[in-house]
């Protein structure tokens, strides 16, 4: 069943994009078909293709009646997503020394180093490592956060 | 080719200081050709500053042996993580990372850097034999050669993607379109934007091969392993043995074509070491015997694409140096690396600096027989990583995927593309659509629109033109038959067996 769906949500994100790339302005085409023409004609075939996918995997459905189980409903494969998405959000606004700190101590924990004391030197150790290799040696212009946040950066990397 | 020349070209490479920057050049590649998103252009960048003072010899000598060794370094995380290093580096997670699943590290990550040794080395001597002429060739090839080789590209993976042609296709049409976001090459207009300021420069390849691949896969691990109940407290079981070197001269056949296949592709400003290698492990799959085999961890899924995408950096160095033509960012940089030292790549490098040009492409040669020597011993060292607790092995997988995102244009939107795509390739992993297609058809969606408009413009919307250019029509025939041969050949002995 979960194919099922996926299929469909594939399906209608396909027609969103045809919707989108009919909106492309096409006044200012130089050559035959156009900068609308390639993305809608390849987008077509898409969905046309999807619908016959579609069809191949409701047969299958119906032959062998799969049960539908949901086994990314567990705290492990949510909670990853869930950490990750957070530490974006506040990427800018923290920098990146404590928001590292924090996604690692809670991806450390979610995956079983419950022991707090080792989780926590091997959290700190994993950020400042990646902070020198980073930010010091390779130059990369990491996030530095928000005023004070901002300020302090400066004197690590 | 002047034999003087090539000899004095040689005594110059084998310098001590030349060949401390071809090992010091290749042992930077490899690092950040492993870390995905820390691509070999930006360690070419970062060394730039320094080689103003190296004299123009060893600083195009080491960005080269940087270049060489980023290609092989691409090959390391596709084989242990699932996550290729660099788009050229996609084939190899076929078989590299059922290899790595079924404790075959050591032998996959020791076919990887042989074959990608032997591939930079035959590129290397048909550089050094066939440049000019080459570059000729590369000339001749237009637009209409271009949408074909594409194709072609696209086809491959359809046919060996995933096991299922038609969601392979879905994906790498899924790809091309993602490739037309931003502003369209040709008009300028804004293509499915969505009225976001962030996608105007288009969707950068990078954080969605990252999402698909090494998220994705953290994903479908935690699954798994809670599925199994092998949990997260052990690491993978693996043998950091290498292999017998009398095991790959069994594949010698595979070894030259897979790198000459490489470095024909090579040449074509572009094309690259994506296609190159698509193509040379479609090759490998029509003409082995074990081709249903391939996808579950065999050699020759290793050797192909490696050896190829090898013999392609090389390739690419022709149009770069002998062309002025980069057919790369890589090479976009080295090619900014010769100009800043004062040398003008292009038709008469050869002529006046043929002395350099020779070093060069003598210095890629040594870079590979360095990348086979010392490669070897980093084996060792990179398979150990997979005995770490996956509970410790997993953030860290993660903290790379973001920086690697992030570095791309240094803002967090890339983070929330790379979040996105971890999420949709994991159910695209699930349901057997291929994410190798998707990125294949990002890399390569520009080149085969522009190149399919270009055509149509220079002919006035003739769409049979790409069918009366014989090199076209031969690459749209090979194109074709080797998406469907599969399935006739299956039709056909299903009746032979009835």
């Amino acid at each position: 069943m979960g194919e099922i769906i996926f299929h469909i949500l594939f399906m209608i994100f396909t027609g969103i994009l045809y919707f989108e790339a009919s909106g492309i302005n096409v006044t200012r085409a130089s050559d035959p078909i156009g900068a609308a023409g390639f993305p809608k004609g390849i987008l077509v075939l898409m969905f046309l293709l999807l619908i016959v996918s579609l069809i191949r995997v409701i047969q299958k459905y119906k032959k062998n009646k799969i049960e539908t189980t949901f086994k990314e409903l567990n705290i492990v494969w949510i909670g990853i997503l869930v950490s990750v998405s957070m530490y974006t959000l506040v990427l800018d606004k923290l920098g990146f020394i404590l928001s590292s700190l924090f996604l690692l101590i809670v991806l450390f924990y979610i995956l079983g180093l419950k022991k707090i004391s080792y989780n926590l030197v091997l959290s700190f150790l994993t950020t400042f490592g990646f902070t020198m290799l980073f930010g010091r040696i390779l130059s990369l212009p990491l996030p530095r956060g928000i005023e004070l946040l901002r300020d302090l950066s400066y004197y690590i990397y | 080719m002047d034999i003087n020349l090539l000899i004095e070209a040689f005594t110059t490479v084998i310098l001590s200081r030349y060949i401390l920057a071809i090992i010091a050049g290749m042992f930077l590649g490899v690092i950040f050709g492993s870390l995905p998103g820390i691509s070999a252009s930006m360690g070419i960048v970062l060394m730039l500053p320094f080689t103003y003072y190296m004299g123009i010899l060893p600083s195009i000598i080491l960005l080269v042996a940087l270049y060489a060794g980023a290609v092989y370094g691409g090959s390391i995380t596709a084989i242990l993580f699932n996550t290729p290093g660099t788009p050229a580096a996609v084939a190899t997670t076929f078989d590299g990372y059922p290899m790595s699943k079924n404790g075959e590290a050591g032998k996959a990550l020791g076919l990887a850097v042989s074959s990608s040794a032997i591939g930079g080395v035959i590129a290397s001597i048909v550089l050094l034999l066939l440049a000019p002429p080459l570059s000729k060739i590369a000339l001749q090839i237009q637009s209409a050669e271009y949408f074909a080789l594409t194709f072609l590209g696209i086809m491959c993976i359809a046919s060996i993607g995933s096991g299922d042609i038609i969601k392979a296709l879905i994906t790498g049409l899924f790809g091309i379109v993602l490739a037309m976001v931003g502003m369209d090459p040709m008009t300028g207009v804004l293509r499915l934007t969505f009225d976001n300021a962030y996608l105007i420069g288009g969707l950068e390849f990078i954080p969605v091969m990252i999402g698909s691949f090494a998220l994705a896969e953290v994903l479908k691990q935690v699954v798994e392993r809670l599925q199994d109940s092998t949990g997260f407290d052990t690491g993978e079981e693996v043998s950091v043995e290498s292999f017998e070197m009398k095991e790959l001269l069994k594949y010698k056949w595979l070894l030259f074509k897979s790198s000459i296949i490489g470095t024909l592709t090579g040449i074509l400003p572009g094309a690259g070491g994506s296609i190159a290698s698509i193509i040379s492990y479609g090759e490998a799959v029509r003409s082995s015997t074990n081709s249903k085999k391939f996808g579950e961890g065999i050699p020759e899924g290793v050797i192909a694409p490696e050896a190829a995408n090898n013999g392609a950096a090389g390739g690419a160095m022709i149009p770069t140096l002998v062309l002025g033509i980069p057919g790369s960012p890589t090479t976009a940089i080295i090619l900014a690396a010769l100009v800043l030292q004062g040398l003008q790549p292009g038709p008469r490098l050869m002529h006046e600096q043929p002395l350099m040009l020779y070093a060069i492409f003598l210095s890629l040669l040594l870079s590979s027989i360095i990348v086979f020597l010392g490669g070897r011993i980093g084996v060792k060292f990179f398979t150990s990583v997979l005995k770490l607790p996956y509970k410790v092995l997993a953030p860290y997988i993660i903290m790379f995927s973001i920086i690697g995102s992030y570095a791309v244009t240094n803002d967090v939107f890339q983070l929330w593309i790379m979040i996105a795509f971890g999420f949709v390739g994991y159910f695209m992993k699930k349901y057997k659509f291929s994410p190798a297609a998707l990125i294949l058809g990002l890399v390569l969606g520009n080149m085969m629109e522009s190149s399919f408009r270009r055509q149509l413009l220079l002919t006035d919307g003739d769409f049979l033109s790409f069918f009366k250019r014989p090199i076209s029509l031969a690459i749209i025939i090979i194109a074709l038959l080797t998406a469907f041969y599969p399935i006739f050949a299956d039709k056909f002995l299903n009746n032979e067996n009835k």
